[in-house]
């Protein structure tokens, strides 16, 4: 029986036609995926599921009744509830308050307060979560921020759970517990839907899946009857021969025999324990570890972002000291960092305006811009980088995720960079941009940058690392070639903490 | 779509010409019931009027670039007056009085920017500290008592004209020009928007946060400095007690302007036009005989109006 049916749903948005007359529906007690490429309607769709968008035109029946949602308080008390993408937690508000947020136990007309970090308790262990209700959530990673989110979506009384790429931040082994979790509540009857760029989740996951594309519904199908070549061909809409395909052979007929950067000793506080290592000309090399092992650390320290405690830098052997990111770039290190919203975007300003931001030195004189040259240099990288966007002149956040993630890259390039830091490049982009992207990073490596990149997903690493260096706890716990790459042995060497 | 091509968006209509059809509306409205009001006489007396706050308003557009805010101004065009009538008035060049005022204004800045970024407070309240303490200091070393003593020629900075044109005017104009060019065709002008739209961002770019908002700081405390003595020579003498509130009336212009107090968006040729409406609704409500507290009123609603707009039309883009 159909739980949820939307019919003939339309939204339109200046400009575009986010969904066109798409039919979707939810079996009870189904994993059902909903695909698509960045832009297809996916996101648009859950936002009129959840009651962020009204629909233009089309009926929601849930359970056969025809039921209106117009905002996200409507979509709660019908039993929905979402994990989005984008956190919405209250930073300075513990995780027990974000989770009842709204709706706090009360006692004689004052917080329960004790009532509620016990309850909050119940809600994380329930989920298999450990921490602590009362830590505040802005200091919590990505990945605490989203079990978090998980969290307060298990403590209403939910029937339909839209999950929105809720594992892009976290580690094999925490994806692995939410995966059970998610086949519990399954058994209990609840019916999710599935977001994510991520094929062997679906497949892994997912019973039932839905293809959208440009807005428009390309077909319902069940996961047996599918293969991820199939889907992504459908979400494309092209035929992608080699698209999954590993090539090994490439990583076997290169050596490297030039230091590009070597680091000696790196240590900070707490964080960093004795890092060192080498990386050549022309290689790609992967940062690998779970969340909190000190991958982004040892980036933000080469960039000189965070105060080391010691540590020698050394490119193309000449002494380099950290200190500042202004030094960094003079060095001819780019740092594509992981939160492209926080860290990476200025979202009011052009497209254009962001590409050249890091390289207006070489774009003006006497401090005037040369707005010539500057137009031209954003048309190279929009081509060669096929970037794609209505013009230059409009605002970045009009982007696709791809989009903007390739207008960033496009920024490094400009700066003329030798060393290229990369932290988690293709996160929450779809399957052709990132493609897309790794075929990027080997272009890039082959024409003689050298690439540090830190990834948490596995085959990501596979396609894309000559070498790869597992972190462990802020020491590095070992070093494997492109064909030594193993899923088994990286997962121990991640995960041997309990031992040393 | 193609219907919806042609359909009339009065957002985007607002955000493109709103503030010229609000000032071309007040200019008509004015002119039909005082036909005195578009005389050049009383045209030029408004520019005139406005000239000292579009100074201003092109430093704290700067600011609020930046996601500052800046409420020194107004004791600062007193405190700069004060210092260089007292300069002028024991002997001193009043060329040199007037950089030396602009420079102690330029400090004052300085300082305002180091406490907001060296010790990561909110600029609204270190910047309200200074309003208190450099009031305060003009009021202390003048007792609280105008300084006279001025020589006549000093007063033709604030009182003189150029073919017709009274000089402060010309001096408005020659600071919008180097505005205008400062914040969009040099790459000085791209820090603000960076460090006022994503402080981290910017960062990991290169482009040090402390050193853009500490400049941006100096740059609005030399404006001010620079319209105090504008002010003073106006004045004919330094007036402690001038200047009380002008920091408002700048905000005011600036905001109706449509730059955005969050910073990363706006653009200083609005906040002129935000100047002028605000100096055409005094000088034309005056002239047509309004009680000056319903002028407060009106003042007010112009505010609300603008930004209520302004924010509409962000909502709408969406």
């Amino acid at each position: 029986m159909a739980v949820l049916e939307m019919k003939n749903i339309s939204k339109e948005f200046p400009g575009t036609k986010a969904l066109d007359q798409v039919d979707f529906s939810l079996e009870a007690g189904e994993i059902h995926a909903l695909m698509g490429q960045n832009g297809a309607g996916k996101s648009t769709l859950m936002k009129i599921m959840s009651g962020v968008y009204s629909c233009d035109s089309g009926a929601i029946l849930l359970e056969g009744k025809e039921i209106r949602i117009r905002n996200p308080k409507d979509a709660l008390q019908h039993g929905i509830s979402i994990i989005s993408q984008e956190l919405s937690l209250c930073p300075y508000l513990s995780i027990a308050e974000n989770i009842f947020l709204g709706r706090l136990p009360m006692k004689r007309g004052t917080v329960d307060w004790s009532g509620l970090y016990q309850q909050a308790d119940q809600v994380l262990k329930e989920i298999g979560v450990d921490l602590n209700p009362h830590t505040k959530a802005g200091e919590l990673s990505v990945a605490q921020k989203q079990l978090v989110e998980i969290a307060k979506a298990m403590s209403r009384d939910t029937k339909i759970l839209l999950m929105d790429e809720a594992t892009s931040a976290l580690t094999p082994s925490e994806i692995e517990s939410l995966f059970k979790f998610t086949r519990d509540l399954q058994k209990k009857g609840l019916t999710i839907v599935y977001i994510s760029h991520k094929m062997d989740e679906i497949f892994e996951l997912c019973q039932r899946m839905t293809v959208l594309k440009d807005g428009k519904l390309i077909g319902v199908y069940t996961t047996e009857e599918m293969s991820p070549v199939k889907v992504t061909e459908l979400m494309v809409g092209k035929n992608l021969g080699e698209y999954f395909s590993h090539d090994s052979s490439e990583f076997e007929n290169k050596y490297f025999d030039r230091v590009r950067l070597s680091v000696k000793g790196l240590n900070r506080k707490g964080v960093l324990k004795n890092i060192s290592f080498e990386l050549y000309e022309g290689e790609v090399l992967g940062l690998s570890g779970l969340m909190g092992a000190g991958r982004t650390e040892t980036l933000r320290a080469i960039y000189g972002v965070d105060r080391i405690a010691s540590g020698e830098f050394f490119i193309d052997g000449e002494e380099y000291i950290p200190k500042a990111p202004k030094e960094a770039m003079k060095n001819g290190i780019a740092f594509i960092t992981e939160e492209r919203k926080e860290q990476g975007l200025f979202l009011e300003m052009s497209v254009g305006q962001n590409l050249t931001i890091a390289s207006l030195n070489q774009l003006s004189k006497a401090g005037f811009m040369n707005s010539k040259e500057e137009v031209s240099l954003i048309n190279d990288y929009f081509s060669r980088l096929s970037v794609k966007a209505a013009s230059h002149r409009v605002k970045v956040k009009s982007l696709s995720g791809g989009n903007q993630q390739k207008v960033i890259i496009s920024r490094w390039l400009a700066a003329k960079p030798k060393i290229l830091l990369m932290d988690e490049p293709t996160r929450g982009i779809d399957v052709g941009a990132k493609q897309e992207i790794y075929n990027l990073i080997r272009d890039l490596a082959k024409e003689g940058y050298s690439i540090l990149v830190v990834s948490s997903e596995l085959p990501e690493i596979k396609k894309i690392c000559d070498r790869v260096l597992i972190m462990n706890q802020g020491k590095i716990a070992g070093s494997l070639n492109n064909k030594e790459l193993d899923d088994d042995v990286m997962n121990a060497m991640m995960s041997q903490i309990a031992s040393d | 779509m193609t219907e919806q091509k042609s359909k009339f968006n009065f957002f985007s209509f607002y955000e493109r010409y709103g503030l010229f059809i609000i000032l071309a509306v007040m200019l008509f409205c004015f002119g039909i019931i005082n036909p005195n009001f578009l005389s050049k006489n009383n045209l030029l007396n408004i520019l005139r009027q406005i000239s000292i706050y579009g100074i201003m308003a092109s430093g704290m557009t700067v600011v609020l670039l930046c996601g500052e805010i800046d409420l020194t101004p107004g004791a600062l065009v007193a405190f700069s007056g004060v210092i260089i009538a007292m300069c002028v008035s024991n002997g001193m060049n009043m060329f040199l009085a007037a950089v030396i005022g602009v420079l102690v204004a330029g400090a004052v800045g300085a300082l305002n920017g180091f406490f907001t970024m060296q010790f990561k407070l909110p600029s609204m309240l270190v910047t309200l500290g200074f309003q208190f303490m450099i009031r305060g200091i003009g009021y202390v070393i003048t007792d609280g008592k105008p300084v006279y003593g001025l020589p006549k020629s000093f007063e033709t900075l604030g009182g003189g004209y150029i073919v017709g044109i009274p000089i402060p005017i010309i001096c408005l104009v020659i600071v919008a020009v180097i505005f205008i060019i400062f914040l969009k065709y040099t790459k000085y002008g791209r820090y603000y928007y960076a460090v006022g739209g994503n402080k981290e961002a910017a960062n990991l770019c290169g482009i040090s946060p402390k050193t853009v908002v500490i400049s941006a700081m100096i740059i609005s405390a030399m404006c001010s400095g620079f319209s105090g003595v504008i002010w003073a020579s106006r004045l004919a003498s330094g007036q402690p007690t001038v200047g009380l509130t002008y920091e408002m009336q700048v905000i005011a212009a600036v905001v109706i302007g449509g730059t955005s107090l969050t910073g990363g968006e706006g653009n200083v040729a609005r906040s002129y036009i935000g100047a002028i409406i605000l100096g055409v609704l005094y000088n034309g409500l005056n002239l047509i005989g309004v009680n000056p507290y319903w002028q407060q009123v009106a003042t007010g609603g112009i505010i609300i109006a603008a930004i209520t707009l302004d924010s509409l039309n962000r909502i709408n883009r969406k």
